[in-house]
């Protein structure tokens, strides 16, 4: 079964430390996004191995869409 | 000859020192290195320290009435009024109102935040400022650099120096002051609490908003319509998406110009003998204290609409009320962010952040309702 | 005026505007949303 991982806020990517493939462990750091001039750190929702990334750094993304898929 | 050599040495400005001019070479350079080193709000505190150094130069005559450079940009800026609704052009320009429309509730958190305009209005008076005074001062704790100027320049004009410096520089120091009374008055399980997902809002509600506020703000209070109406007219370039060009001329040409013409003629408003009052050194204490009961208020009236709403609201969203935009509304998400690492507040917290701007603006236009005959 | 007159009539008219903006957006988002549904159902974009 996969599941997303998805934007929390609006913003723009600037750092992405996930790869397809990449095994995470749930709240370890995965990506940064940027919202009015300050980045926040996201983490990882779940255990599991990054399936798909479908952004990438510098993309600018509304809140809840679908960043990469974890299975 | 000797009388000769007397005549000139009386021309230059040294035999015109007092010591109070030269405690004020301090402040202005102290503010210098505040804006440059620390970069506490440097696009204003830069200029304004650079004008305290030359209205404290003796003889310069920078601030003579009618003669002087200062003088002028200080009575045709700032006395008629222009320079702030300008600088509100601009922020109308680049604040996006979406937040507050999407959650219009959190809007009575940037009225609540008011509340401590009015208490440090009533302290300051009854602590001896005469009325007028007291409403300028009440106003450091809006947190609003322009409607302090505002305000200040049709009630206090003597004043004026110290309340700009007081709000900007407590406006850089938002991350200093607002935390600890954040922590102190919430505890971890509420700063942790998440929000519901905000409903979604469509351009065209956006591009309404500007008309309809002005319309009904300026009907209510119309003394705040300079305020307003620019804020407004700014909003709408940005919203309308078919004036780029005006938009990114408020935005940025536009205010960067007014910002020069501001900040110099302020400094130039503070001469020693004006300045160095235990009345006007005073107000940088009121002001924090006007700072302090803002955010208190704000994170107070949060709470209490949790007590009679079914919907509970993150009472650090109320600490954004005061319109340092948007400073007070990262201290809340980085709050937020310490007791729960995943409790990502920001976008909420703009909405009371921009609707803190509307209450500051109404609150100053009642002040100037009421005492202005 | 007394600054007591001025204290909380200054609140209640900060709270009172807050009010008037607050119902001035439900109603404009009542009726954006429902002149948005009428014009291309289920539309809410308003594009």
């Amino acid at each position: 079964m996969s599941s997303e991982i998805t934007a929390p806020l609006p913003g723009k990517i600037v750092r992405m430390d996930i790869e397809v493939g990449t095994s995470i462990e749930e709240d370890t750091e995965i990506l940064a996004i940027e919202a009015m001039k300050m980045e926040t750190v996201i983490y990882a929702p779940c255990d599991g191995k990054i399936e798909k990334i479908v952004k990438k750094v510098g993309d600018e993304v509304e809140e809840g869409d679908v960043i990469a898929t974890v299975v | 000859m000797g009388n000769k050599l007397i005549a000139l040495v009386n021309t230059t400005g040294f035999v015109h020192l007092t010591p109070g001019m030269i405690v004020m070479w301090i402040i202005g350079l102290l503010l210098i290195y505040l804006a440059i080193k620390k970069q506490y709000e440097p696009l204003l505190l830069l200029p304004i320290g650079f004008g305290i150094l030359l209205v404290n130069l003796p003889l310069s005559g920078l601030m003579e009435p009618e003669v002087g450079l200062l003088w002028k940009f200080y009575h045709y800026g700032i006395h008629w009024e222009i320079i702030p609704p300008l600088i509100f052009l601009g922020i109308g320009a680049f604040t996006d109102f979406g937040p507050m429309l999407a959650n219009p509730r959190l809007i009575f958190l940037g009225a609540g935040a008011q509340a401590g305009v009015y208490i440090t209005f009533f302290v300051s008076h009854a602590m001896g400022y005469n009325i007028m005074e007291a409403a300028t001062i009440g106003m450091i704790g809006g947190a609003d650099g322009p409607t302090t100027i505002f305000i200040s320049s049709k009630l206090a004009p003597q004043l004026l120096g110290a309340c700009a410096v007081a709000a900007y520089s407590y406006m850089a120091m938002v991350p200093i002051i607002q935390p600890p009374i954040m922590r102190l008055m919430t505890t971890k399980a509420e700063r942790a609490m998440r929000m519901a997902k905000p409903r979604p809002v469509s351009k065209r509600e956006k591009l309404l908003f500007p008309i309809i506020s002005t319309f009904v703000v300026i009907l209510l209070i119309p003394a705040s319509a300079p305020l307003i109406a620019m804020l407004m007219l700014g909003n709408l370039f940005r919203e309308s998406g078919v004036v780029e060009r005006l938009k990114g001329a408020a935005q940025n040409e536009l205010m960067n110009i007014v910002t020069i013409f501001l900040g110099l003629p302020i400094g130039a408003t503070m001469h020693a003998d004006i300045f160095l009052q235990p009345k006007v050194l005073f107000i940088f204490i009121l002001g924090l204290i006007a700072f302090i009961l803002s955010t208190a208020t704000g994170i107070l009236l949060a709470k209490l609409m949790n007590l009679v709403s079914k919907e509970k609201i993150n009472p650090l969203l109320g600490a954004a009320g005061v319109s340092a935009v948007p400073m007070a509304a990262r201290v809340v998400h980085k709050v937020g962010i310490e007791a729960d690492k995943r409790n990502y507040l920001i976008m909420y917290a703009m909405g009371p952040n921009v609707a803190g701007v509307i209450g500051t603006v109404i609150a100053a236009g009642m002040f100037i309702t009421l005492l202005t005959p | 005026m007394s600054p007591v007159g001025i204290f909380i009539q200054g609140i209640i008219s900060v709270f009172f505007g807050m009010t008037l903006l607050y119902l001035s957006i439900k109603i404009t988002a009542f009726a954006v949303d429902k002149f948005a549904k009428k014009d291309k159902g289920a539309g809410k974009d308003g594009k």
